[in-house]
C-alpha cells in the first residue's frame, strides 16, 4: 500500500504519505534525521489537524493563495546553505523529498502566516506601560538597546503573543465543532 | 514575508518568542538547515517516479462511472507517479463525500507501477420512520428525536445515538421498557439507508407521589392537587406519565402562585426518577414560593397591570422589568391623552414579609393632539408622508384625543427618514417638535415633523463583475438599482439577494456576491455601485429519488416534480415542485433534501420524501340564521317575511387521495328549517398534471325554501373544468343537468298559476364563467377590480325540457380615496331569455329565475324579496332580468377595529329585459319594474375572519303590493282578505364580510 487516509478533518484528508512528508520536511529543515515513530506521527498529526482547520477556514472565506514565485526567495535561502545544486538536491533526496515538496511547504507556511496575521492581528494593541515592563524584564542590561531602540520590536513581540493567544483560542473553539476522525491503524 | 523580516530584525530573539509559539503548534519550525542524512522512508518511496501502467478501483461497483472517477483523481496511465498527486487524488475522492475510506495500493509491473484505489462507500440516511408507538410521543416527535436528516451521512454511531435519543423521549413520556429495533434497508446503488425504528412500547408508566423540594409555603398535598396528576383526587390513583402532563402540572403550579401574587415563585422539574421495576415515574420538583409581591397602581385594574407590567408575564421581579412597566403605563396614558403622564414606582418590604410595588401615577392634564404638521418635505408630498405615520391628530370619533406618544412620534420620524434614505436622500434628517396649548387652546398639543431632505444621491455607475456575459442582461434586469436612479441602501441589499437567487436557481449553490459602494470622483451626488460575483461550482441533478408513497400513484408525484436527471439543480424548481405537491392536499409532509449536500460532486441526488395525509376528514358545523325569514308554511300573511330564526347543522366528510390519484371525494350535508342540502363532489386538482386545470364532478340534492314563495327541490349533476389563465383570471366550463321541481303545496301564488309553475322541469345546460379578480384582499378589499361573467345555454339537445339563455355579469371596483377611506362600488346585471326552438313549451321554472334582495345584494329588501310579485298573494316570483348597483364609502369610525359605511343601493329584479327601467316611482301596486333605492349606514367590526357587519337601510321608494291575509286553503277555497302592503322602508341586516 502506498497511501491511505490517516485523519479526516470534516472533508479534508490527511493521508499517511502526507504525514510522512511533513515529518521529512521538518527534519530536513531542522537538519535532523527523520523519525517516524508512533509518537512523532501523532505529534505531527496534531499539527496537521490544526493546519487543516485553518485550511477549512481559508476555503470558506476564499482567502487568496500566494503566487508560486513568492516562495523563490525562501527556496534560494535554503539552496544557499549547500555548496552546490548537486549537494542541495542530494540532501532533499536523502529525505525522500524534491524541490516541489519544499516549495509547496514554504508556500503553505507563507499562506498560513499571512492568514493568521490578517485574521487575528487587526485591533491588537499594546499599551506603552506594557512595553516598558517588558523592556525592564527581558531586554534592559542584556542587549545594550535603549527603550526607544527596542520599542518597535517589543511592541511586535507583544502583539505576536496576543495574536498567538487569539489564534489558539480560535483553534480550540473551531475544533469543538469540527468532525475530526483518526484512523488508529495509521499510528500503529 | 513576516518570518524573514523577523529574522533580519535586531531583536530577533524576542520575536522568536511569539512566532515560535505559532510555529510550534502549527508545525512550522523556523530553524536553519544543517545537511544530514536520514534513513529512507517507507517503501512507498520506491514507486515515486515510476510510470503508471494502470489504474483500477476496487470494488468494481463504485458510486461513479469510471470516467468520472478518473476525472476526479486526475491520474492517468502513462503519468509519472508522484506520491503528492496520489495524496491529492485521495483528498478529491474523499471530498466527494461518497467514500468513508480510501487506500491506494501499488504493484510493480516491470519498470511501471499499477495503482489500485480501494474504497469503502459512505451511506446516507434515507427515509426515517417509526412504527409501533402510542401517542404521545407521536410519530413526528419521534422521527424528529432520531435526528437523522435525510440525505446526510449515516453510520452505526449515528444509529446508536438515534436509538438513545428515542429512548430518552419515550422515557420522558412514561414508556420505560420500550424495545427499539432498527430495521435498515440498504440501497447500494443510491448508497442510501432507509431506517425504520420498530418500537414495542410496553405499558405506559404511571405517575407516583412526586417529591417537592424547596420553600413552597404550601403543603405537598396542596401542590399535588394543583398538578392534577391524580384521578378524582387520588381515588383512582395516578394518571399515566407523559411529558406534557408533567409540564402542564408544573405550569399549573406556576399559575397558582401567580394568582396568589407570588410573582417570584419558581417551579421546575429537577429530575425524573424512573422506577422500571414497578413502572412508575416520580417527578422531583423544586418549588420556591418566594415572597408575595403585590403590584398596585391607582386607576389601573389588576388585569390592566397584568397586561402592562411584564413581571407577571416573565414571572420575575427586577428593576428592568419594573421600568418597562413604567414605560408601558406611561404609553398607555399617553394613548389616552395624558401626554404629560409621569410614572415611577416604589418597592417596599412590608412587615409581614410581602413586597409591595406601588406605581405612582401622575396623569396630569388630558390633552388632544390637535395638529400634526410636516414641513420641509419637497420630494414627497405631505399627504404621502402622512400615510406612513402612526401618529394621528384627534378626530371626533375615531381618535378622540389623537394617537400620540413620544415614542410613537420618534418611530414615525425614523420611518420618514428611512423613506427618504431608501430614495437616495442618504443624509436626510427628521426631527420632531411638540408644542403645548397650540394656538392658545388649552390642553391641546401640536406635533411637528421637521424634514431636512438634503441632496439626493443617484447611482452613477453600476457594474456586475464575475458573471457569464450571457447572463448579464438577465441579472441587470432583476436589479432595483439602476444608473441614474436614486441610490437606496435597502435596494442594494435586495439586489445582492436577487443576484444570489439567480445563481442559486442556476445551480450555483455556493455562489457569493460582494458589493461595494463608493462615491464617483468629483461627483459627490453620485455613487459607483459594484457587485462582484463568485460563481462557484455548478450542480446538476443526478436523479430524483421519491420515497414514502403508500397509496399515492407515483405518476401523480412525478408529474409535479419538474426536476429531471441532468437538469441544473435549481432551488426554485425544488421548492416549486414541493409547493405543487402540497397543493394536491394529500400529503401531510413533503420533504425535499439533497443527498450528500456537503460533498463536492457535480451531480446530486434530490430526495423527495412523503408522508401521506389522513384519508378521511370529517367536519361538523352548527349555526343559526336570524333574519326576515319567518312566516308560516301554510299562512300567506307575510309575503315580505317576518323575523324568524333557523338553526343550521352541517356535516362534511372528505376522502382525499381517492385511488391514489390525488383526487378527493367529499360529501357535504346541511340541514336547517329552510334548506336540506346534500352534495357529493369529486375533485381532480391539477387535472392531467396541469396545475392550471381542475376538474369537478358534482351531484347535488337541494330541498329549500329560501325564497318564501315556494319550496323547490333540485337534483343536479354537473361536470366542470376550471382553468386558471393567470394569477387574476380564471375560466370555468360547465355542463349541468338538473331536475327542478316545486312543491305545489308550498306555492304561495295565484292558484291558477300553480299547475303551470309547479311542473318538474329537466334542464340541461352548458355554461362558461370568466372571473377576473385583482382585489388586494377578497374578504375586505381596499383596492382592485373584480369582474365576472357567466353565460349559460339550456337547450333541448343538451337534455333540457326548457330552452333559455342566462347571462349574469358583475363588475366591482375599489378605490382608496384617503388613507383609510375606501370607495367601493359594484354593478350586477343579469338577463335570461326563453329560446323558442324545437318543441319546448315550458316556461323558465321559478327556481331558475333571478331573485335578489338582502344583505349581499340590495339592502332595501330582506332576502330574495326584490322584483315581481304574485298579483294575488304578493309573494315574490323572481324575474328574468336583474340590475343592481351598490356604492359604499367605507371609513374608520372608532379606533382601529370599528369602521363605518354609508351606502346607496339601487336596482331591482325585473320581469323582463325590456322592462328594465331607471324610473324612481312605482306606477301602481302591481308595478315592480322600477328602480328601488336604499340609503343607509352600517358598522363593521374587524375580526380575524373578516368584518362583522351590521347595516341599517332606508328605502324611500320601497314597493307597495297587494297581499293576501289568510291561509292557502282560504286562498284556494275562498276566504281570507286581500290587503295592500308595503316592503318595510327600514331594513336591518347582520352578516359577516363586506357586502361586496
Amino acid at each position: 500500500m502506498i497511501d491511505r487516509i490517516a485523519i479526516t478533518v470534516d472533508r479534508l484528508v490527511i493521508t499517511e504519505s502526507e504525514l510522512r512528508r511533513q515529518i521529512s520536511l521538518t527534519a530536513f529543515l531542522n537538519g535532523k534525521p527523520a523519525e517516524f515513530s508512533s509518537k512523532t506521527r501523532r505529534d505531527m498529526a496534531e499539527k496537521l489537524i490544526e493546519q487543516a482547520l485553518i485550511r477549512n477556514e481559508m476555503k470558506l472565506t476564499r482567502y487568496p493563495q500566494p503566487e508560486a514565485y513568492e516562495a523563490d526567495e525562501s527556496v534560494e535561502q535554503i539552496r544557499r546553505q549547500y555548496k552546490g545544486e548537486g549537494e542541495y538536491l542530494e540532501a532533499l533526496r536523502q529525505f525522500t523529498l524534491d524541490e516541489r515538496d519544499l516549495r509547496a511547504y514554504l508556500l503553505w507556511r507563507m499562506t498560513l502566516l499571512r492568514f493568521t496575521n490578517s485574521r487575528f492581528r487587526a485591533g491588537l494593541q499594546v499599551a506603552p506601560a506594557e512595553i516598558e515592563a517588558y523592556y525592564k524584564k527581558n531586554v534592559e542590561g542584556k542587549s545594550g538597546l535603549t527603550l526607544d531602540e527596542a520599542r518597535p520590536q517589543i511592541e511586535e513581540a507583544l502583539v505576536g503573543e496576543r495574536l498567538n493567544q487569539a489564534l489558539y483560542a480560535w483553534l480550540d473553539e473551531v475544533r469543538t465543532r469540527t468532525r475530526v476522525e483518526t484512523r488508529e491503524e495509521s499510528f500503529k | 514575508m513576516m518570518v524573514t523580516v523577523l529574522a533580519k530584525a535586531a531583536g530577533a530573539v524576542m520575536f522568536a518568542v511569539s512566532w515560535r509559539l505559532v510555529a510550534a503548534r502549527l508545525g512550522i519550525l523556523l530553524v536553519m538547515l544543517v545537511s544530514c542524512r536520514v534513513s529512507l522512508l517507507a517503501q512507498a518511496q520506491n514507486y515515486e517516479g515510476s510510470r503508471i501502467s494502470s489504474i483500477r478501483f476496487s470494488p468494481e461497483a463504485q458510486p461513479y462511472p469510471l470516467p468520472v472517477l478518473n476525472r476526479v483523481i486526475r491520474l492517468e496511465p502513462g503519468n509519472v507517479l508522484r506520491l503528492t498527486e496520489v495524496s491529492d487524488a485521495v483528498q478529491r475522492l474523499f471530498e466527494t463525500g461518497r467514500f468513508v475510506d480510501i487506500e491506494v495500493d501499488a504493484q510493480k509491473e516491470g519498470q511501471n507501477v499499477a495503482l489500485e484505489f480501494r474504497t469503502t462507500p459512505s451511506w446516507f440516511a434515507g427515509r426515517v420512520a417509526v412504527e409501533g408507538v402510542v401517542d404521545p410521543p407521536n410519530q413526528a416527535q419521534l422521527v424528529s428525536a432520531a435526528r437523522l436528516q435525510p440525505g446526510e451521512e449515516f453510520n452505526q454511531d449515528y444509529l446508536l445515538q438515534s436509538i438513545m435519543n428515542l429512548d430518552t423521549v419515550l422515557r420522558r413520556n412514561g414508556i420505560l421498557s420500550a424495545k427499539i429495533e432498527p430495521k435498515l434497508i440498504h440501497d447500494a446503488e443510491l448508497q442510501q439507508v432507509d431506517i425504520k425504528f420498530v418500537i414495542k412500547p410496553g405499558k405506559r408508566a404511571k405517575l407516583t407521589l412526586p417529591v417537592f423540594a424547596g420553600e413552597s409555603k404550601r403543603t405537598p398535598e396542596q401542590l399535588l392537587a394543583t398538578t392534577r396528576w391524580r384521578r378524582f383526587g387520588g381515588w383512582l390513583g395516578y394518571k399515566p406519565a407523559t411529558e406534557s402532563r408533567i409540564q402542564n402540572g408544573l405550569e399549573r403550579i406556576r399559575n397558582y402562585y401567580r394568582t396568589k401574587e407570588f410573582l417570584m415563585a419558581r417551579a421546575s422539574l429537577e429530575k425524573t426518577e424512573f422506577d422500571d421495576k414497578n413502572n412508575l415515574v416520580k417527578p422531583v420538583l423544586r418549588v420556591e414560593a418566594g415572597p408575595k409581591v403585590k403590584v398596585r397602581a391607582d386607576g389601573f385594574s389588576q388585569s390592566a397591570l397584568r397586561r402592562l407590567v411584564p413581571v407577571f408575564e416573565e414571572r420575575a421581579v427586577d428593576r428592568d422589568l419594573l421600568n418597562e412597566g413604567v414605560r408601558n403605563i406611561r404609553q398607555n396614558l399617553q394613548g389616552s391623552g395624558y401626554f404629560d403622564a409621569d410614572v415611577d414606582f416604589d418597592m417596599e418590604q412590608q412587615a409581614n414579609g410581602e413586597q409591595l410595588i406601588q406605581y405612582n401615577v401622575q396623569r396630569g392634564l388630558r390633552y388632544k393632539l390637535a395638529h400634526l404638521e410636516i414641513d420641509g418635505a419637497k420630494f414627497f408630498s405631505a399627504a404621502t408622508i402622512r400615510e406612513r405615520l402612526s401618529t394621528q391628530p384627534a378626530t371626533r370619533l375615531r381618535y378622540r384625543y389623537g394617537r400620540y406618544g413620544k415614542q410613537l412620534l420618534d418611530q414615525d420620524a425614523q420611518a420618514v427618514a428611512e423613506l427618504y434614505k431608501s430614495n437616495g436622500f442618504i443624509n436626510a434628517k427628521v426631527t420632531t417638535e411638540v408644542q403645548r396649548n397650540w394656538q392658545g387652546k388649552p390642553q391641546t398639543v401640536a406635533a411637528f415633523l421637521h424634514i431636512e431632505e438634503g441632496d439626493q444621491t443617484v447611482v452613477g455607475s453600476l457594474e456586475v463583475d464575475g458573471v457569464n456575459p450571457k447572463d448579464l442582461d438577465a441579472i441587470r434586469a432583476s436589479l432595483q438599482s439602476a444608473e441614474g436612479q436614486p441610490y437606496s441602501p435597502s435596494a442594494v441589499l435586495s439586489d445582492r439577494d436577487a443576484i444570489l437567487n439567480y445563481y442559486f436557481n442556476a445551480g450555483f449553490a455556493g455562489a457569493s456576491v460582494e458589493y461595494e459602494v463608493k462615491p464617483v470622483q468629483d461627483q459627490p451626488l453620485k455613487i459607483a455601485l459594484h457587485f462582484q460575483v463568485t460563481e462557484s461550482r455548478r450542480n446538476f441533478v443526478r436523479d430524483v429519488v421519491i420515497s414514502g408513497l403508500k397509496t399515492t400513484n407515483r405518476k401523480i408525484v412525478e408529474e409535479r416534480i419538474s426536476l429531471r436527471a441532468g437538469d441544473v439543480l435549481s432551488q426554485t424548481d425544488m421548492t416549486e415542485s414541493q409547493r405543487r405537491l402540497y397543493d394536491l392536499g394529500i400529503f401531510a409532509r413533503v420533504g425535499v433534501s439533497l443527498q450528500n449536500p456537503e460533498g463536492v460532486e457535480r451531480e446530486k441526488y434530490v430526495l423527495y420524501q412523503f408522508e401521506e395525509a389522513r384519508k378521511i376528514s370529517v367536519t361538523t358545523g352548527f349555526g343559526a340564521q336570524l333574519a326576515r325569514i319567518g312566516g308560516g308554511v301554510t299562512s300567506l300573511s307575510s309575503p315580505a317575511g317576518s323575523p324568524g330564526f333557523s338553526p343550521r347543522v352541517s356535516l362534511g366528510v372528505n376522502r382525499s387521495n381517492f385511488l391514489g390519484l390525488g383526487h378527493s371525494i367529499g360529501l357535504r350535508a346541511q340541514v336547517s328549517n329552510f334548506q336540506q342540502k346534500a352534495a357529493v363532489t369529486y375533485l381532480a386538482p391539477q387535472f392531467i398534471g396541469n396545475e392550471k386545470l381542475n376538474l369537478t364532478l358534482a351531484g347535488l340534492f337541494d330541498d329549500s325554501r329560501d325564497v318564501r314563495t315556494f319550496a323547490s327541490r333540485r337534483w343536479e349533476s354537473s361536470i366542470q373544468l376550471g382553468q386558471k389563465l393567470s394569477k387574476a383570471n380564471t375560466v370555468q366550463y360547465r355542463y349541468s343537468f338538473r331536475r327542478v321541481s316545486v312543491d305545489p303545496n308550498t306555492l304561495k301564488i295565484n292558484s291558477q298559476l300553480i299547475p303551470f309553475l309547479s311542473q318538474p322541469v329537466r334542464i340541461g345546460s352548458f355554461s362558461g364563467t370568466f372571473i377576473q379578480d385583482r382585489r388586494d384582499d377578497p374578504v375586505n378589499s381596499h383596492r382592485g377590480v373584480y369582474n365576472s361573467a357567466d353565460f349559460a345555454v339550456a337547450l333541448g339537445p343538451f337534455g333540457s325540457e326548457t330552452n333559455f339563455t342566462r347571462l349574469l355579469v358583475r363588475n366591482s371596483t375599489y378605490h382608496r380615496v384617503a388613507k383609510d377611506v375606501i370607495l367601493a362600488r359594484t354593478l350586477l346585471f343579469g338577463v335570461m331569455n326563453r329560446v323558442l326552438v324545437g318543441e319546448s313549451t315550458k316556461d323558465i321554472p321559478l327556481p331558475e329565475r333571478f331573485f335578489a334582495g338582502g344583505a349581499a345584494s340590495h339592502r332595501a329588501f330582506s332576502d330574495n324579496q326584490a322584483g315581481p310579485r304574485d298579483s294575488v298573494t304578493g309573494f315574490p316570483l323572481g324575474g328574468k332580468a336583474v340590475l343592481i348597483s351598490g356604492t359604499e364609502l367605507r371609513f374608520p369610525l372608532i379606533g382601529d377595529s370599528i369602521g363605518g359605511v354609508v351606502f346607496h343601493d339601487a336596482g331591482n329584479v325585473y320581469s323582463d329585459i325590456s322592462k328594465v327601467s331607471l324610473r324612481y316611482h312605482q306606477k301602481n301596486n302591481t308595478d315592480f319594474d322600477y328602480m328601488v333605492h336604499s340609503i343607509g349606514f352600517g358598522v363593521r367590526y374587524t375580526t380575524p375572519v373578516g368584518p362583522v357587519r351590521v347595516d341599517f337601510s332606508y328605502g324611500p321608494n320601497a314597493p307597495r303590493f297587494v297581499g293576501f291575509r289568510g291561509t292557502r286553503d282560504e286562498l284556494l277555497f275562498g276566504g281570507g282578505q286581500r290587503i295592500e302592503q308595503k316592503i318595510n322602508a327600514f331594513q336591518f341586516h347582520f352578516s359577516l364580510g363586506q357586502t361586496f
